[in-house]
């Protein structure tokens, strides 16, 4: 397990980020402390280190692929010790991923800091609306048990779980943002995008205008819950239903596989809301890398997402996703799936039963 | 998104297809000679259209040269005397003339061989949709048969339209007597639905006399595994030699088809255990069919894919990477491939065991073994899925006239009137 010294010291090194401040040489060596506690004491990530001969010059180790949590225990510690497990969706005929706990303080702390610098960065609480079930209903789930934090520490008494038992709850929605637009009274809409979609499929011609102040906050892919919509459609369907200005529409990146979370920057400058970089808290590395050299990539070219997350004490904190992205003004573009990944036509869609992108959702 | 003038074009292809439809008769000899010959003209890489058909394959699908070579020459050589003959017996002389639309999928190119042909063989008029990420074979064949026998040709058009294009698509769907669908499931179920959706619609607002609605015949999702029994690892040699085998089943078309290999179950008991059969195929016979048949350079995508998956093979079992391959050597349960030729073995006490949980989606099972272990895996398998069995090393080359998807070969692509 990770040292109590050295987790008091990333503690308070998220405290220093939690404004958005940065500090890379001091992020870059706790980094590096970490993954070598990490890479003699979770299993997985030693194994794996044996097998992958490359070491890229600039992280020193290379990150430990996702898919991996979807077939080993990736933990430092032992299982009598989980307080919490979370777990990828499944889809049809593959295993999910987990990642246990056996602590949530820090994950709350990342968190905390980062919804709060960029999702809520104004003081005071607003009423929440979400649209994801709670986490009584999804123990599992991690998006559920951020949004249940979210409840706790940025919502008002009256916020309100408008998915319940696996559906939309059309009247819990309607009445809530007919009350806040009636008392003038800003609102966070937050949910799964096919939690949207449904939405948006149910209300039919129903739509509002919501107070000045008001935002949305929508995470994770559509994984044949919904029909699929592009982001930029999504964003334009989203500010004509619900009234809400397009710098107030943040889309959030999260993993179960990791404890922070990044967000669309337009909260935090409004310039960004025509490119939409997402904003990488202090006390996380992201960086596209090349993924036949596992180093970063040059410039704005495309890479692989590798993210180094402080907050990922109990497991291994290096994490190279499959997603594409670049460096961008402001952090870095998410850019999805490949264009030129195709379906394989009659071979099984791989790219289903591989992927471990998003949070659990519903 | 939605473009009329594709729309358009995909019902006046129809309605030509309809019309000359009416007016033909049923001449399967004339239909097996154009297409042999067509056949021939796409095979002589001398001639004009295959010139441009291997330059536009190799911009289209990515595959190496030498890759596409050996796809073109095994499947158009498929298209054979005896079996076009044999097919076409079994064609009842009043099975009424339809229109049959071939939705075509991009994964392996050569698909569309037996795509296009077994309906044409039907005596059916062919409209063809191919896929975004190649049409340059259909768009070849169509031109080959032109040459070949311009009243052939005529019963084949090919059209392009994105899966967007709801007009496009439903200008199709219920402008078909049958619509044969290669690609995913959902691509399938797409299709089923605007069948069913459009088809009351287009015969009130159209004023076109109900039909039924067309005959789905569907090649969806699918994967397949290799099987190596303990006689074909009699000896060390024996071993090698079956090792190439199961190397160009993984290697042909990059694994990209539902006839590729995503496991190699093997036997113990034989010469060398499973575990040093893993390490023949990844140092020895993989390479060896890597210089024969080089592999594509893999896209961002394939590669973010393959380290996920080596990742996870590492952790689970032994790994050997290679710059052109992969094989991992892992316990039960099975995981399947991102393709590329990335192959897991397992030791296989019981196979149907193994393999139970993708039945549903299981299409071939390649054998290495006598003729009496191939014939007792097929009575095996057919207890538990609809998938085929071959030989090894022919997993990618099956026989024209060979069942698919759990059917006869025309099964669904012609209507029976008599038996009505």
């Amino acid at each position: 397990m990770t040292s109590d010294l050295l987790a008091a010291r990333i503690a308070r090194f998220i405290d220093r980020c939690a404004h958005g401040a940065k500090d890379d040489a001091t992020r870059d060596a706790l980094i590096a402390e970490l993954s070598l506690e990490q890479s003699k004491s979770v299993e997985p990530y030693r194994r794996y280190l044996t097998s992958e001969k490359r070491r890229p010059e600039v992280f020193g180790l290379p990150a430990l692929p996702t898919d991996v949590f979807r077939f080993a225990r990736v933990a430092s510690h032992p299982l009598h010790m989980d307080v919490r497990c979370f777990r990828t969706s499944g889809t049809t005929g593959r295993a999910r991923g987990e990642h246990a706990f056996s602590d949530l303080s820090l994950y709350d702390r990342a968190a905390r800091s980062a919804a709060g610098h960029a999702l809520f960065p104004e003081a005071g609480r607003q009423r929440l609306c979400i649209l994801a079930p709670s986490e009584h209903e999804a123990p599992d789930s991690s998006l559920s048990y951020m949004l249940s934090r979210f409840v706790d520490w940025f919502g008002t008494e009256h916020s309100v779980y408008a998915w319940r038992d696996g559906e939309l709850r059309l009247g819990v929605l309607t009445d809530t943002l007919r009350a806040a637009e009636a008392r003038r009274e800003p609102i966070a809409l937050l949910g799964t995008s096919f939690a949207f979609v449904h939405a948006e499929d149910a209300l039919g011609s129903l739509r509002f205008q919501l107070p000045h102040g008001s935002r949305i906050m929508q995470t994770g892919g559509f994984k044949g819950r919904s029909r699929t919509i592009e982001p930029e459609s999504m964003l334009a369907l989203l500010h004509a239903r619900y009234g809400v200005p397009v710098d107030h529409i943040v889309q959030e990146y999260g993993m179960t596989e990791l404890s922070s979370q990044m967000y669309e920057a337009v909260l935090l400058d409004p310039a960004h809301s025509i490119e939409r970089p997402l904003w990488v808290p202090g006390w996380v590395r992201a960086e596209p890398v090349d993924p036949a050299t596992l180093e970063p990539v040059k410039g704005d070219a495309t890479g692989l997402l590798r993210i180094d997350d402080l907050a990922n004490i109990g497991s291994v904190c290096s994490v190279q996703t499959s997603d594409l992205a670049q460096r961008c003004a402001g952090g870095i573009r998410l850019l999805g799936r490949a264009p030129g990944a195709v379906a394989r036509g009659c071979s099984l869609q791989i790219e289903e039963w591989l992927d471990s992108r998003a949070h659990a959702g519903a | 998104m939605l473009a009329p003038e594709q729309a358009e074009a995909v019902r006046a292809a129809i309605a030509a297809l309809r019309s000359a439809a009416a007016g033909s008769g049923n001449d399967p000899a004339r239909v097996i000679a154009a297409l042999q010959k067509a056949a021939l003209i796409l095979s002589d890489a001398r001639e004009p259209i295959a010139i441009e058909l291997r330059r536009a394959l190799q911009q289209e699908t990515g595959l190496s040269m030498p890759m596409i070579e050996w796809g073109l020459l095994t499947s158009l050589s498929s298209l054979r005397h005896a079996p076009l003959t044999e097919l076409a017996d079994t064609i009842p002389r009043d099975a009424p003339r339809e229109v049959i639309g071939v939705v075509l999928a991009g994964n392996v190119f050569v698909a569309a061989v037996r795509g296009l042909a077994m309906p044409l063989l039907t005596g059916a008029h062919v409209i063809a949709k191919t896929s975004t990420r190649e049409g340059a074979f259909a768009r070849a064949f169509r031109e080959a048969l032109e040459q070949a026998d311009h009243t052939v040709a005529a019963r084949l058009a090919v059209v392009h339209f994105t899966r967007e294009d709801e007009q496009a698509t439903r200008a199709l769907c219920t402008g078909v007597d049958a619509l044969s669908v290669y690609g995913s499931d959902e691509t399938v179920e797409q299709l089923r639905r605007v069948c069913e959706d459009t088809r009351p619609r287009a015969a009130l607002t159209e004023r076109i006399t109900a039909r039924r609605p067309p005959r789905i015949i569907a090649h969806g999702h699918g994967l397949s595994a290799a099987y190596v029994a303990r006689s074909a690892l009699s000896s060390k040699e024996e071993a090698a030699r079956t090792a190439e085998r199961v190397a160009l089943d993984i290697s042909a078309y990059d694994q990209q088809g539902c006839l590729s290999p995503h496991f190699v179950l093997v036997e113990p008991g034989g010469a060398i255990d499973p575990h040093a059969f893993a390490q023949l195929l990844a140092a020895e016979a993989l390479p060896a069919l890597a210089q024969l048949l080089p592999a594509a350079e893999p896209t961002l995508h394939e590669q973010a894919e393959r380290l996920q998956w080596q990742a996870a093979a590492a952790i689970r079992g032994e790994l050997y990477v290679h710059a052109t391959h992969a094989v991992s050597f892992e316990e039960a349960p099975l995981r399947p491939s991102p393709g590329g030729r990335q192959v897991s073995v397992y030791a296989c006490t019981n196979l149907q065991e193994l393999l139970a949980p993708f039945a549903l989606h299981l299409k071939c099972i390649g054998v290495a073994g006598t003729k009496a272990e191939r014939a007792a895996i097929t009575d095996l398998v057919q207890r538990f899925c609809s998938a085929q069995t071959c030989r090894s090393g022919e997993m990618q080359s099956p026989r024209f006239d060979a069942w698919a998807d759990g059917a006869p070969p025309l099964a669904g692509l012609f209507r029976n009137e008599s038996a009505r």
